[in-house]
């Protein structure tokens, strides 16, 4: 069984929007990455998993608790860092986790001891939370939704922001958490992020599912298409349009290297090169041109 | 029930690191002293404008004074306490709306019926301990420099006040729960209270709004019967439950 069954998950909006659109996937134990643009539907499905949003249609089980009438039990099961993460600036960092354990039914001053531990803000515990840092303050974020040792370990977006240090923290802390045998359920919009530490991801595009699967099987889908295509005038890139997806431009001395897919071979005067993980993702959005 | 009560602690110490509770302490404390001191300083006030009045062709002889005129002043004072009060405590929701710390609260596992009642919870004792520490300061000064018999209905009076001040409470915690902002809030408590004013011009449903329970002068004067006041105590009792009550769907409802 998987710890994580989303079935057919619609949620359309009174004034029409659809966010997710049959949204249908599965994820075991590890880091599951969620990938996808701002407003493809990331943050939506995120909570209808911890069961704050009613979906239209369709269905989230986690470990086998159907979100909408085993909301309890769900809620038990999740650790939760939503994006927009709002805490209470006047309680200290260990006010606030250890009032958070306590919603959850968890007395245990070790328990909440050992989350501060996980994300190293031991030090800063008596550190009121309006004082901190963006990157601690989502530390003190992630040391609530660690609490208690939840089987699942929902985070939406948890290093936008954050300088390179602080994320590469906060990978250490998710890849190690989902190491002890329990699930991450990780949604950003940051490929390198997926690329670290998630052994299977989705690929959300408009309220869509556009892949879900291994990083392997994303990275296969470009793997030996991705081509640099060296060009002399910066009109020339409209043309190119026309007949391949193009992932980047960047100047390169007096012109411009493109790099493309090329599905049918058909550039001859064009270098191979490794795909990456970005991207099989820019070409699953469809393209991108960042002159 | 702990989960109940760790969201109460929470509200708690809310109150007090923002200030609030230090704000409402003393507001209900100054008006407390204010009502027996604005009564006693009344001749010595009289004496010193008795020259400009004389010029106005008004004698000041002799100004007495007694515990009526403190309670006079207490029923002058408390309606700007209460509107202090609302204002202070009308964004009990709403904050967390807009902040979005109910989230989080939320995932946690606390069913919504208890964020909904600590709330109400947490304003109903604020408003009680603080309107009864006003009244108290003011009965004990009133019983020192005077005699607080001379006031008649003084208790039931007091209990009328009270409950129309709780009433507004339940009033803004509904609210609260309702709207996006505090100006909703405080538009809605507001429009609320003048309706049931302007009602209660009516001489035919006079006796049943909630409103007339803030005519204490009438009964300490003895110009008005306490019965006359049970229609609209019922009234009151029935619309804080109903209120209270209402917050909890309500909020089921609310998207956080």
């Amino acid at each position: 069984m998987h710890n994580i069954e989303v079935k057919n998950l619609t949620k359309r909006y009174k004034n029409g929007v659809i966010a997710l659109d049959n949204v249908s996937f599965q994820a075991g134990g590890g880091v599951f990455g969620l990938l996808g643009h701002n407003g493809a539907g990331k943050s939506t499905l995120m909570k209808a998993l911890v069961t704050i949003l009613k979906p239209t249609g369709g269905f989230v089980r986690v470990c086998g608790y159907d979100t909408q009438t085993q909301g309890e039990q769900v809620r038990r099961l999740i650790g939760y860092l939503p994006q927009e993460l709002a805490m209470y600036p006047s309680l200290s960092v260990y006010e606030f986790v250890k009032y958070m354990a306590e919603l959850k039914g968890i007395y245990d001053k070790a328990a909440v001891e050992n989350a501060l531990r996980q994300v190293e803000m031991t030090d800063f515990s008596d550190r009121r939370i309006g004082q901190l840092s963006g990157g601690m303050k989502r530390r003190a974020g992630i040391a609530q939704a660690l609490v208690g040792e939840p089987e699942i370990l929902v985070v939406d977006e948890p290093t936008a922001g954050l300088d390179p240090e602080e994320r590469v923290r906060f990978r250490s802390i998710l890849s190690r958490y989902a190491r002890e045998g329990k699930t991450v359920l990780l949604s950003t919009h940051i490929v390198e992020d997926v690329r670290q530490i998630c052994r299977e991801l989705a690929v959300l595009r408009n309220g869509h599912l556009f892949y879900a699967g291994t990083s392997d099987g994303l990275l296969n889908r470009v793997e030996g298409k991705v081509k640099i295509l060296y060009l002399e005038k910066e009109e020339q890139i409209v043309e190119l349009q026309k007949q391949a997806v193009i992932l980047s431009v960047l100047y390169e001395g007096s012109g411009l290297a493109a790099r493309i897919v090329d599905e049918h071979g058909g550039f001859s005067q064009t270098s191979a090169v490794a795909a990456t993980l970005e991207d099989a993702y820019v070409y699953c959005m469809g393209g991108k041109i960042n002159a | 029930m702990r989960s109940l009560f760790a969201f109460m602690k929470k509200e708690w110490m809310e109150q007090c690191r923002s200030g609030r509770l230090m704000i409402l302490g003393m507001l209900f404390i100054l008006f407390g002293i204010m009502n027996p001191a604005v009564a006693k300083l009344t001749p010595w006030l009289f004496q010193v404008m008795a020259d400009s009045l004389a010029e106005s062709g008004i004698t000041v002889t002799s100004v007495t004074v007694s515990a009526m005129d403190s309670w006079v002043q207490f029923f002058k004072n408390i309606p700007i306490g209460l509107i202090v009060f609302i204002l202070l405590q009308s964004s009990i929701f709403t904050r967390e709306y807009q902040t979005g710390t109910l989230v989080l609260v939320l995932t946690k596992g606390i069913e919504r019926y208890k964020v909904a009642a600590s709330k109400a919870a947490v304003l109903s004792i604020l408003w009680t301990a603080g309107y009864w520490l006003c009244f108290g300061i003011t009965f004990a000064y009133n019983a020192y420099f005077w005699d607080n018999s001379a006031a008649q209905n003084l208790a039931f009076s007091a209990v009328c006040w009270w409950m129309f001040g709780l009433w507004v409470t339940a009033l803004s915690v509904l609210l609260s729960a309702l709207a996006k902002s505090n100006t909703g809030v405080l538009a809605g408590t507001g429009g609320i209270v003048l309706a049931s004013y302007l009602i209660g011009l009516f001489p035919k449903v006079k006796e049943y709004v909630p409103t007339l329970l803030t005519d204490g002068n009438s009964l300490i004067y003895g110009v008005s019967e306490a019965r006359t006041y049970s229609a609209a105590m019922i009234v009151t009792v029935i619309l804080c439950v109903v209120c209270f009550a209402a917050c909890i769907p309500v909020f089921n409802k609310r998207q956080v």
